[in-house]
């Protein structure tokens, strides 16, 4: 069961061309997405964003992940946009919920992207760059590099106990937390039995043998990095532009649900019908 | 000449908190290019021995240390570990808790980056570890998604990294299968003829070390009990009868029976074709 | 006493099956191995025994009981089950308390548990220890205290993966005489195991796990022997058994064997033979 969880992990084996971009860029460009989306609150910007996502996700092998998790989100974001429809106190309510909907489905699918596609690794590494000690970055990556490891081993220890006829949920919340110290006993000792065994073999390995250390890779910024912070600095200069200068959006932006069409309206009408339609 | 690679003089040890020495007035030396076995039942002190030999003991583990270990002439009380890792790669029981990295490849590594290797000499030195241990099919790899044999190759490469002369195994194939763990042997013993690394190994399989082996040393309760060659240690009355290897002990029971020690050979069969030709001669 | 009727799993609907149609029978107190290459599906099989895991199809028995059907705390009465490293089940803040674990948790009468436990006690030799933190145990000895500390439930079968991890030769050999022990009390064992020498020193009887099928069952004598067998095991061929394929080509009459003492009598009479020869 839990065990699929573990799949996420093998990350670093499956490569796509979105692992490619630098972090540093991805970040950049994630902070100028955002600025922008919840900035903008008309429904044509949000579908271009959206419709500019799309490719992104394809590219990060992420489609089918992002697709599972709108399933669970689409409830969530239908009731907010209803509620929002029927109860904002302000012109066009429709219009503002059916961003809000939409500005929910944009920024889960450029956040899951942007954790898909980043990996510990990357963090590190951009600790690294920004001077960062080293001991910090390589503490980060380790404890992801164990994260496996130790769901692996609670699976066992649960096992084991399980064996010995512990009963996990049983009883009341108190006996339910008494029934977590077997488990939990064993899970902070061999943890804790690991961290010395990894700090005798990186010692053994020549830990901070030297104050120049060197790094087999390293975060080099390429052409298509350049690329994609220029083009997240344009996003953010843009929504700073928007802000700070009030403009308005272009007339072909700006697109607001008729009145006739307001949810509210329509609601009410349905009511009525309804009504009519016992009381014959 | 053949210098002397590992020097060890009188050394005891206590570790803090603990009632009695692990390492009780140990003395004896390695030479260079030597395969050294370590054997003994568990808790005699194997491991706390060979942390002394990197200098885990006593820079990493605090506890009275008495006596001196010297490494190639360098006594280790004078450098650290990280600094005697040139000199010494050190592999580990456990497969899993000595990878830190996130792929073999940057495992392999780890150690030249700490020491400040450029770059391209770096990916130099990964490439001919890589061929060197056959290793091309996980480089790449997470250190999770292979097996506790890879794990241990990936150990190996590690400690090899940095071209240490002496190589200092303590039970490193106690988790793995029997396949892997004649692999890994076969390995070590290629080290050490083809590119003369001086190996001195914690091991519980000694059945299947004797045909590369040339010294074994014996620990009882801290106490170093016999060293020497593989004949001097088998017909020595201080080694256990219950711990010798399968083919020198049958051979010694059929000497016991009928005498075949000092006839036409005064040697003890350690291997399958020593014990069938020392028969077929007779 | 343990019935396996056409078993299949998998853990994932797209994948193959784990256990594919296993079918066989353990008898009580009889003493078992079962070896197969890493990632065979041993651990997937013996996570059956107690209901850890449950079959896609097929049934599984235990002493009579539908596993399907038990929940895992009533099976914890009947079969014990000691995990390989037994840094994953000790927690106790002293070894005593960790034997009582189990009783406790199946509510067994104090006098019943009480007896049971000083039983183990005197058998495993463990009396000096019982007011020890499990934590500050030597390997071998948490070994022994981590199997005690299963078996205090009285149960009829015993189950051990990996039992000689990282144990040497006298721990090994101490703990395959009371295993022995046990089997003569009545009680059924079952090793999951890559050691060799230590089933063919102590199980009768093994079965090989290939491909999710079971690839050979039988006496180890018999089972052991066989060489592509063993490569499928992830075994290696015991050093034994190589001597006696050598001595073979030097006398076709040369019976092969892999028990030590049966070795040494028919290489004594090879030389006797060979001496009246030469005269």
């Amino acid at each position: 069961m839990s065990l699929k969880i573990l799949e996420y992990f093998n990350y670093l084996e499956h490569k796509s061309p979105m692992h490619y971009i630098d972090p540093r860029g991805k970040t950049l460009f994630i902070i100028a997405i955002t600025c922008l989306t919840i900035y903008l609150d008309q429904i044509i910007p949000m579908c271009i964003i959206l419709v500019a996502l799309l490719p992104l996700i394809y590219f990060g092998n992420f489609m089918k992940r992002w697709l599972k998790s709108l399933l669970f989100l689409i409830p969530v974001i239908l009731l907010v946009v209803i509620l929002n429809a029927l109860f904002l106190k302000i012109d066009y309510p429709t219009t503002i919920a059916i961003v809000l909907g939409l500005r929910l489905i944009i920024l889960s699918g450029f956040f899951g992207l942007i954790f898909q596609t980043v990996s510990p690794d990357d963090i590190s590494q951009t600790l690294i760059k920004f001077k960062f000690p080293y001991s910090f970055a390589w503490a980060i990556s380790t404890a992801y590099r164990f994260i496996p490891t130790l769901a692996k081993e609670t699976n066992i220890i649960i096992d084991a106990q399980k064996s010995r006829g512990l009963q996990i949920d049983r009883g009341n919340l108190f006996k339910r937390v008494r029934n977590m110290i077997p488990l939990l006993i064993p899970i902070f000792a061999t943890a804790l039995r690991r961290s010395w065994q990894l700090a005798e073999a990186i010692e053994s390995r020549g830990w901070n043998a030297t104050k120049n250390r060197t790094y087999l890779y390293s975060l080099k910024l390429k052409w298509w990095d350049i690329i994609v912070i220029l083009l997240s600095l344009t996003l953010f200069a843009l929504f700073l532009y928007l802000a700070i200068a009030d403009v308005s959006l272009p007339f072909w932006m700006v697109y607001k649900i008729p009145e006739r069409f307001e949810l509210k309206r329509l609601f009410l009408i349905a009511w009525e019908w309804i009504k009519n339609l016992f009381s014959k | 000449m053949v210098e002397t690679a590992i020097k060890i003089d009188n050394v005891s040890f206590k570790y803090r908190n603990a009632d009695s020495f692990a390492l009780k007035r140990v003395t004896f030396e390695v030479a260079e290019g030597e395969f050294i076995l370590l054997a003994g039942f568990s808790g005699s002190g194997k491991s706390t021995l060979l942390k002394c030999l990197n200098g885990l003991i006593p820079h990493f583990h605090a506890g009275r240390f008495g006596g001196t270990v010297e490494i190639f002439g360098e006594s280790t009380l004078e450098s650290d570990t990280p600094q005697l890792a040139k000199q010494v790669g050190f592999v580990f029981q456990n497969p899993e808790n000595q990878i830190s990295n996130l792929t073999v490849e940057r495992e392999i590594a780890f150690p030249l980056e700490n020491f400040g290797v450029p770059k391209n000499e770096i990916i130099s030195r990964v490439d001919e570890l890589v061929a060197l241990l056959n290793m091309e099919e996980i480089r790449y790899r997470s250190p999770y998604s292979i097996s506790g044999g890879e794990q241990q190759l990936t150990a190996i490469a590690a400690a090899l990294a940095l071209d240490p002369k002496i190589l200092v195994l303590d039970e490193v194939t106690a988790h793995l299968s029997p396949r892997s763990a004649v692999h890994i042997l076969t390995l070590l013993n290629e080290l050490n003829k083809k590119h003369k690394k001086t190996i001195i190994i914690a091991e519980h399989r000694l059945d299947r070390c004797l045909n590369f082996a040339d010294k074994l040393a014996f620990l009882e309760k801290g106490q170093l009990k016999v060293f020497g060659d593989l004949q001097a240690v088998f017909q020595s009355k201080e080694f256990p009868t219950n711990m010798l290897p399968k083919i020198p002990s049958l051979f010694l029971k059929l000497d016991k029976k009928i005498g075949l020690l000092g006839d036409k050979t005064s040697t003890i069969p350690l291997t399958v074709d020593e014990l069938v030709a020392t028969l077929n001669n007779r | 006493m343990i019935e396996f009727e056409n078993v299949f799993f998998k853990y994932d609907p797209k994948t193959d099956y784990v256990l594919n149609d296993i079918t066989f029978k353990i008898d009580k107190a009889e003493f078992v191995a079962i070896v197969g290459k890493n990632g065979v599906g041993k651990t997937t099989l013996i996570k059956h025994f107690n209901g850890l895991l449950k079959p896609n199809d097929g049934i599984v028995r235990i002493d009579s009981l539908d596993i399907v059907k038990e929940p895992i705390s009533k099976m914890a009465s009947i079969i014990g089950f000691s995990f390989q490293n037994p840094n994953h089940q000790l927690f106790a803040q002293n070894v005593k308390k960790e034997l009582e674990f189990g009783p406790k948790n199946l509510k067994i009468e104090e006098s019943v548990r009480d007896a049971t436990i000083q039983n183990l006690v005197d058998t495993f030799q463990i009396n000096h220890l019982l007011e020890r933190s499990p934590f500050e145990l030597s390997g071998g000895e948490r070994r022994l205290v981590s199997i005690a500390s299963v078996l205090t439930m009285n149960q009829q079968i015993l189950v051990l993966d990996e039992p000689t991890y990282g144990q040497d030769y006298r721990q090994k050999k101490h703990l395959g005489l009371f295993l022995k022990k046990l089997i003569e009390e009545g009680i059924t064992v079952v090793v999951v195991s890559h050691d060799m020498d230590f089933i063919l020193d102590f199980i009768p009887r093994t079965i090989v796990l290939s491909n999710g099928k079971i690839a050979a069952d039988g006496e180890t004598v018999k089972v052991l022997s066989d060489q592509t067998l063993l490569q499928n095991a992830d075994l290696v061929s015991p050093l034994l058994l190589d001597l006696c394929y050598s001595l073979q080509q030097i006398d076709d009459t040369f019976t092969t064997s892999i028990n030590e003492q049966e070795v040494f009598e028919n290489i004594l009479s090879m030389l006797s033979k060979k001496q009246k020869m030469s005269r």
